[in-house]
């Protein structure tokens, strides 16, 4: 996947100690040096690989950011300009690309220019990582809505795929609608990312023309989005859970009491809308469950509340 | 002897004669194939956001010399390279350089808009090609025949000195 966005000589220094599956994140900075997240830890990248001394590091320039992006949107800015507006790339095989730049505003945002920064974000299939959490995600052989929370960066994206899959994987014929407002949990059409058999995606369009159109079209059990944030989202979630529609959903929360606080949310807490809360970390790696909770915070699994 | 050489000399004019028309009908085609590839990438880019690869790769139109100025296109893209003239026209010599800089300023824009902008510089440069394939006409229609011709004429005037 990196290969062919990379330019070759940077490729290979970035595989010459580590495998693209260690790489979590890569950071290009104009005149800064250009560092590699693995295995939690940041390193710079040098021409021998990724180092810890910053005097070794290649550093990012207008011209490689310039290049990755062309590459990233196979020569075609146009096909992503909406991308661009919100600020990221969505490339084949679910990585995303964040740029940093100067925006073109003319009251709305036309687009991003002259982009100073990037940050490569590399998703990782990682199979049975939902395995713990499943049997909790149902009651009485049912779904529930279910919430995963964490901090950026803490596999909530990678335990949804898996957890998509498990029902299919587990033989439960639910009709799954993805609602992939990003892009990051197929991946891209073409990324052939499986999900089992009982899936139905729609990818880059907002929660809530996502949610009805899935709703009123594909006649779902569950709907799985990722990244709720907007108020437009949760009444979107409300809408589809009024539905009679199962949410599996991620937010972006350091824990719990972060999300008691976020004032969007407090109307689900009051409702009782989702009925497991599952928490993630860094702790111990990335997709560390800190714990599993029911509808009034009580504890099913780990951490202390 | 002297009739085989006769008609030897008045083939060979004419088919110079036909080399120098056939630069004009290329020509033509080239700049027919141009504007009709912008219709194409006009309605991709509008309706459909296609990206530029995908029918790039589909791209096969009736003039060689077109084919080539994609194919040399596609390969600077691959290699990552900035578009320069001397290899978006390699082996393309049927261009005068006011066409060359045309033609290369566009490429490269191609793909680095968004769609407002992408098609409003397809509808500008496609007048301009419009331009150039009614010059390209007319000077086919004017030229082309007149070179065989001509050929034919000083063939037969040579063929006429040898006997």
């Amino acid at each position: 996947m990196l290969k062919d966005l990379l330019p070759l000589s940077m490729y290979s220094s970035l595989t010459k100690k580590n495998s693209e599956i260690e790489i979590n994140e890569i950071r290009i900075r104009v005149n800064k040096p250009i560092t590699v997240l693995c295995n939690t830890k940041t390193y710079f990248l040098s021409d021998d690989g990724i180092c810890s001394a910053s005097n070794q590091a290649i550093y990012g320039d207008f011209n490689l950011i310039e290049q990755i992006i062309f590459k990233a949107c196979d020569y075609s800015i146009y096909a992503v300009n909406e991308q661009i507006k919100r600020g990221y790339i969505i490339v084949s095989g679910g990585i995303r690309i964040g740029l940093c730049g100067e925006v073109v505003n003319d009251g709305t945002i036309k687009t991003i220019k002259n982009f100073s920064s990037i940050c490569i974000r590399i998703p990782h299939l990682i199979k049975n990582v939902a395995l713990p959490i499943f049997n909790h995600v149902l009651i009485n052989g049912e779904p529930c809505n279910t919430l995963i929370l964490s901090p950026p960066g803490a596999g909530k994206t990678t335990l949804l795929r898996d957890l998509v899959f498990q029902f299919s994987n587990h033989n439960y014929p639910y009709n799954i609608f993805i609602a992939d407002e990003r892009g990051e949990i197929m991946g891209g059409n073409d990324s052939g990312t499986n999900l089992g058999n009982f899936c139905d995606h729609i990818s880059f369009l907002n929660k809530k023309d996502a949610f009805m159109l899935g709703i009123r079209s594909m006649n779902p059990n569950i709907i799985a989005t990722d990244e709720l944030g907007a108020g437009e989202d949760f009444d979107a979630v409300e809408y589809a859970i009024n539905c009679g529609v199962a949410i599996i959903a991620t937010i972006h929360a350091k824990d719990l009491n972060d999300l008691k606080n976020n004032t969007l949310f407090k109307r689900f807490i009051e409702n009782g809308y989702f009925k497991r809360y599952i928490v993630l970390s860094k702790e111990n790696g990335i997709g560390t469950i800190e714990g599993i909770y029911r509808e009034n915070f009580s504890r099913i699994y780990g951490g202390v509340l | 002897m002297k009739v085989i050489l006769c008609i030897g000399v008045i083939i060979v004019c004419a088919y110079i004669g036909y080399s120098i028309s056939k630069t004009y009908i290329m020509r033509k085609k080239f700049f027919f194939c141009l504007s009709s590839f912008l219709s194409q990438v006009r309605r991709e880019i509008n309706f459909s956001s296609r990206k530029l690869e995908e029918f790039l790769c589909n791209c096969d139109a009736n003039s060689k010399e077109f084919n080539m100025l994609v194919s040399n296109y596609k390969k600077l893209l691959l290699l990552g390279e900035s578009i320069n003239e001397k290899t978006l026209f390699a082996d393309i010599l049927i261009l005068s350089q006011q066409e060359k800089d045309c033609i290369l300023d566009f490429f490269k824009s191609l793909g680095k808009l968004d769609v407002y902008n992408q098609v409003n510089t397809i509808d500008n440069f496609n007048k301009v090609i419009q331009d150039y394939y009614t010059a390209a006409m007319e000077e086919s229609k004017k030229y082309s025949t007149l070179y065989i011709k001509l050929g034919i004429i000083v063939g037969a005037f040579i063929a006429l000195i040898i006997i």
